[in-house]
């Protein structure tokens, strides 16, 4: 009898040593920021950001319907007139990569440059293609990098290049633009109806682990700005890791004077993203700014507003024409590299320190 | 190289001991007749054992038996199946003759029924206090006995082997068992690696510091036993967080002439099993061999294994007190790997593949040289010399993206080269002082180890081509080298003391002092946006870490009587940093100039004993702290860059209860029906007390589920023994941050919960034994991991329902 009474009060000694031992969660404080930032984002910035640019792609489109059916100088210019309008666009969009946009890879799909010349110009020779496949080799020949080179990098001038769309081979030529266009409005189409379909539940994984919506959209707000626009726009021309300028890296290499116009739209994207201003108003919603400040860290907010305008300035300083920069004086390129990446340091150790984020790279770049 | 320098002194040792010291044995010599006590007519095939449970011999047709032993004071038994349980001790002075009289029982017992009778007598349960070198007093020990498992042995099902252990996690995704993935207490079970992995008393992990996974463990068919030994096994034993998992593999009889045991199995998915092994004594030799032949096709698309595996152990008495043993081990093995699947993938079809050029190849060789030596029987002392000369590839296409179809060029090739020698020495000692008795346990280590790893480019083609393929695919991005030549001293040193009959209390503290260095280079390829080189830069990277320091232990025991027992005990606990996390192989990485090992302690509180002979338990609290876990954090540099630095940064708190409980729900007496229950469970919380990492403190620590269950029926009917277990695990995190939600390549996000069933049945007569079950009875689709790369990356299924049948010949 004694042993079953010291046996029973054991096992409850072990039992009740072992509630104390249960933590109780913490409660999460932040949850409701996270979901009005979800929400003011994604219905004020990323559905607008991809509908912008659904548009200018019909317009594309239009464009090059009607190239097609009367290639003349004219009709060339309204078509390269329509890919920059496009590509500005681009810049809001490209940092959203999640969902079915990850899924399919489109940032990659539609911005992959320098794009591979040779097997751009095996297609149009009559290699069999198809850009719906994924992988380098495949989003190399497509996007707005191809059509940069289709559009300005045939050959010297604009005259020679319509003598491509007019001459023996014009059909095969008119053919390779209008599939790579019809294939990003294809993925754009994708991506808006995923973003529109998905929206509600999006903004309802408000938690903070590392498959949550707000998780996820940071991370790849960084690395966009930092890769997609720090290292690709300005880092590898410049030769910010190796010392060597590496003017084929610049994006519109064939077009040459929108460089800078397209950095600054994707500098400017970043800014409006992070303070919360809708794609089609001046009115600055809830976004990562009020997020800082809710937390007490209203000063690193400023510092990070400050430290892009700075980058801005920097940018603005330079030639419309990277390529001449780079020439000419690639310190001022460096200069401008050194001011984005100061925000970096912000954004990806002050920022994700207050918000609570963990870092998680190895997935969302693949390389 | 150096390991070949080692491999000819270890030869050369082995040769020495076999042949210089070839003295005659001292052995005596006892012999005798078994009779019928009431005819006194000869009985054949009654079988003696001494008191630890080994069979010395087996009577002839005409009742004659005969064995050789070092003991002069032996107990001895003699089993037969129709005749009560004879029991002496006997006094043994030079060679002695026995008569030994049998008195008959009423009703014949069925040979599973003297069996059991065997290992009630024996108790084998539990590891005693002490045996040969090692303490084991008021420690978690758990002990597998193999034979009575007789469960998937072919299959070295871990579900069902360990089901007797509690609180196992364990990665279900091979399906001949041929790589152990177990851990316990919430820590991660890939490759056994929280534990400190051994065969017969010595090393067999890669490398014990900088890798210790193993990639070897021994089949289950070859086994004795398994011994486990939680925690507070830090102290002899090494210092892993998880405790001592020891192999035991089966030992030669003492009984002169040869035996031999031919297994064969065959099961779903082309299975082929074969195992052979043979064991003989003569005066004073002994020695035990098998040889395991495995192959099959695996249960998903693009897999298949096969497996060589050999041992051998020759055991020569140089004289009454001195032994001395050689075991020789050599594994190869080669499988297609299929890899990994994301969520979507699972649901539509668990078993789909879409990696058609993964594979794995393991080639291992273990030396051991051991010196047995007890001088009297207060003093034992115990030396093993070692060696490792092992392979690991690693090739395959292992893209983040699982979905994404495979565009057939280069693949990944990891290389890795172990070569380690090392050399254990133990003493133990028995006294008394005053009325106190003690035992003294002092013992040292030295490790000695030369390691390389090599990641590169592998070939495009589809076959298990492991050379680099550099001139083909200059830019590969993932390109490093790395030695690691690694030096380890240890001095242990551990005392029971039996204060009195009932209190045992067992202080113990060990040295260690470590060398980890890594010396080697990797490739910075800087790509553009568009993946083309840049740049192509050679970088050079070495470090140099030495330290040493004191790990100390305490372990209490109560027997408040034969069948009740408390115990406790608290040690320190370290793990070594790894290879891992001291090599750079990408420059957006740098390791903190202040890394060092991580450290904690383990506390353990229980009971056991049994109630009435009827209910067996062991039940216990645990607590670990586990502190300075590594991982990343970004860091700012000088130059205004950030980089992923790891080092130490956090520490966590895991608490729980472990239990286990056996009920007999049938009399011993009523003979041709048995029936048993068992209840094995934990209950496990666990807590980040603290983090650099962002959004970590406070979280769950991943590859814990809160409750571990495995319950089931054992039974039997005279010579037919049966098992039918059910298995639960609740949800699990696999990160940090606790999401449960999954991304596109399947890493990250929860492990659902998940019951399997099993059952298995064994049949026995004479010679001859069959096995046969079904794993995960009832077909569910389940998966027990996410790989974060090798074998995956991804969801790495589990085996869905299969099949086996062995059939056993003993001679």
């Amino acid at each position: 009898m004694k042993k079953k009474i010291f046996y029973i009060l054991s096992l409850i000694i072990l039992v009740s040593a072992c509630q104390k031992a249960v933590n109780t969660p913490e409660t999460d404080s932040l949850a409701e920021y996270r979901s009005e930032l979800l929400e003011n984002v994604t219905t004020h910035i990323i559905i607008p950001a991809h509908e912008n640019l659904k548009d200018k792609l019909e317009q594309l489109n239009n464009k090059a319907l009607s190239f097609e059916s009367n290639p003349t100088i004219s009709s060339l210019s309204e078509l390269r007139g329509a890919w920059v309008k496009a590509y500005i666009s681009w810049q809001s969009v490209e940092m959203f990569c999640i969902g079915k946009s990850e899924e399919i890879d489109y940032p990659k799909t539609m911005n992959t440059y320098p794009c591979n010349v040779t097997r751009i110009n095996d297609r149009i020779s009559g290699q069999p293609y198809d850009l719906s496949q994924g992988g380098m080799n495949s989003w190399k020949t497509q996007g707005f990098p191809a059509l940069d080179y289709m559009l300005y990098g045939l050959d010297a001038d604009s005259n020679m290049i319509l003598d491509y769309y007019t001459g023996p081979d014009a059909e095969a030529h008119l053919k390779y633009v209008n599939d790579v266009i019809a294939q990003m409005l294809v993925n754009t189409s994708l991506v808006l109806e995923d973003w529109q379909t998905n929206k509600a539940s999006f903004i309802e994984s408000d938690g903070n682990t590392a498959s949550s919506s707000l998780n996820i959209l940071t991370n790849d707000f960084i690395y966009y700005y930092e890769k997609g626009l720090r290292a690709n726009k300005i880092g590898y021309p410049c030769g910010a890791w190796n010392d060597q300028i590496y003017e084929i890296g610049l994006e519109a290499y064939y077009k040459q004077d929108i460089s800078k116009l397209l950095a600054l739209e994707s500098l400017n994207a970043c800014k409006d993203f992070f303070m919360g201003k809708g794609i089609n108003s001046e009115t600055l919603g809830f976004s990562y700014d009020d997020f800082l400040s809710a937390n007490g860290d209203a000063d690193l907010s400023a510092d990070i507003i400050n430290g892009l305008d700075e980058a801005e300035i920097e940018i603005n300083n330079l030639d419309h024409n990277f390529r001449n920069q780079l020439t000419e004086d690639n310190s001022s390129m460096k200069q401008a590299f050194d001011a984005l990446q100061s925000v970096v340091v912000l954004l990806k150790v002050n920022m994700l320190y207050s918000l609570s984020i963990t870092v998680d790279y190895q997935d969302s770049d693949g390389d | 190289m150096h390991f070949i320098n080692y491999k000819i002194f270890l030869c050369t040792a082995i040769f020495a001991c076999f042949f210089i010291l070839s003295s005659s044995a001292q052995n005596y010599f006892i012999y005798g007749e078994i009779k019928d006590s009431l005819t006194s007519l000869p009985i054949a095939e009654a079988e003696i054992y001494n008191a630890e449970g080994k069979l010395l011999s087996t009577s002839n047709k005409d009742g004659y038996f005969q064995f050789y032993t070092l003991k002069k004071s032996l107990d001895l038994f003699a089993f037969t199946a129709t005749y009560n349980i004879y029991k002496n001790r006997i006094n043994v002075k030079d060679s002695t003759f026995l008569n030994i009289f049998l008195s008959p029982l009423s009703v014949n017992l069925a040979e599973i029924e003297v069996n059991e009778k065997k290992r009630a007598i024996f108790n084998l349960e539990k590891l005693d206090d002490i045996v040969e070198t090692s303490i084991y007093a008021g420690k978690k020990t758990e002990v597998i006995l193999i034979e009575k498992n007789s469960t998937a042995l072919a299959l070295n099902n871990a579900r069902q082997i360990y089901r007797q252990i509690a609180g196992l996690n364990i990665y279900q995704n091979d399906d001949a068992g041929i790589q152990l993935n177990i851990g316990g207490r919430g820590l991660d079970p890939n490759r056994t690696s929280n534990f400190n992995t051994r065969q017969n008393g010595y090393d067999i992990s890669a490398d014990v510091l900088g890798y210790p996974e193993s990639y070897y463990t021994p089949p289950a068919e070859a086994l004795e036993r398994i011994e486990i030994v939680r925690g507070a096994a830090s102290l002899q034993y090494g210092t892993q967080f998880g405790g001592l998992v020891n192999f035991i593999l089966k030992s030669p009889s003492e009984i002169e002439g040869n035996r031999s045991v031919f297994r064969s199995t065959a099961g779903s998915n082309a299975l082929f099993n074969n195992f052979f092994s043979v064991d003989g004594s003569n005066k004073d030799v002994s020695y035990y061999t098998f040889l395991n032949y495995k192959k099959g096709d695996g249960f998903r698309k693009n897999s298949n294994f096969e497996s060589k595996n050999g041992y051998i152990y020759i055991n020569k008495s140089i004289n009454k007190r001195l032994a001395v043993s050689f075991e020789y081990t050599l594994l190869d093995y080669l499988a297609q790997q299929p890899g990994g699947l994301n969520d979507q993938m699972f649901l539509q079809d668990p078993l789909q593949s879409n990696r058609s050029r993964n594979w794995f190849k393991v080639n291992w060789k273990i030396y051991n040289l051991k010196l047995n030596y007890q001088p009297s029987k207060n003093n034992h002392h115990t030396l093993n010399i070692f060696g490792l000369d092992a392979e690991r590839f690693a090739l395959g296409y292992r893209s983040n993206r699982v979905a994404q179809t495979d565009p057939m060029s280069e693949r990944d090739l990891i290389k890795g080269e172990f070569n380690n020698i090392g050399l254990e020495y133990k003493m133990l000692l028995k006294r008394k002082i005053r009325n106190i008795r003690t035992a003294n346990l002092f013992g040292f280590k030295f490790y000695k180890s030369n390691n390389t790893s090599m990641q590169g480019p592998g070939s495009d083609g589809i076959g298990p081509d492991f050379d680099f393929y550099y001139q083909k695919f200059p830019y590969y991005k993932n390109q490093s080298s790395y030695k690691y030549p690694n030096l380890n001293l240890a001095f242990f040193a551990e005392n029971v003391l039996y204060l009195n009959k009932k209190i045992s209390i067992t202080p113990g503290l060990r040295y260690e002092q470590i060398e980890t260095t890594s010396e080697g280079n990797y490739n910075f390829v800087l790509v553009d946006g568009a993946n083309n080189p840049i740049t192509d830069t050679l970088l050079y990277s070495t470090s140099y870490n030495r330290r040493d320091f004191i790990l100390l232990g305490l372990g209490i025991s109560y027997k408040s009587s034969k069948i009740l027992e408390y115990y406790g005990n608290l040690s320190q606990n370290y793990r070594s940093v790894t290879f891992a996390d001291i090599s750079i192989v990408n420059p957006a990485y740098i390791i903190s100039p202040d890394i060092e090992d991580e450290k904690g302690y383990t506390a353990d509180f229980g009971i056991r004993g049994n109630i009435n002979n009827r209910v067996s338990y062991n039940t216990n609290l645990f607590f670990l702290l586990y502190e300075n876990r590594i991982g990343f954090i970004q860091k700012v540099q000088s130059d205004g860059n950030i980089k992923s630095e790891r080092g130490n940064v956090g520490d966590a708190r895991i608490s729980g209860v472990e239990s286990l409980i056996d009920l007999k729900l049938t009399q011993m007496s009523s003979a041709k029906f048995k029936c048993s229950y068992y209840i094995n469970t934990s209950w496990i919380q666990s807590q980040y007390i603290n983090s650099q990492q962002n959004g970590i403190k406070g979280n769950t620590v991943e590859f814990i589920p809160e409750i571990n269950l495995k319950t089931g029926f054992n039974i039997q009917y005279r010579s037919l023994t049966s098992n039918i277990q059910y298995t639960y695990l609740s949800q699990q995190y696999t990160d940090a941050t606790n999401a449960i939600e999954s991304n596109l390549s399947g890493v990250i996000g929860e492990i659902p919960e998940y019951q399997v069933m099993d059952i298995t049945f064994s049949y026995q007569k004479k010679i001859y034994k069959i096995e046969s079950g079904i794993n995960n009875l009832l077909n569910h689709f389940y998966f027990t991991r996410r790989a974060t790369g090798y074998p995956g990356p991804g969801i790495i299924p589990s085996p869905t329902r299969n099949f086996y049948i062995t059939v056993e010949l003993k001679f």
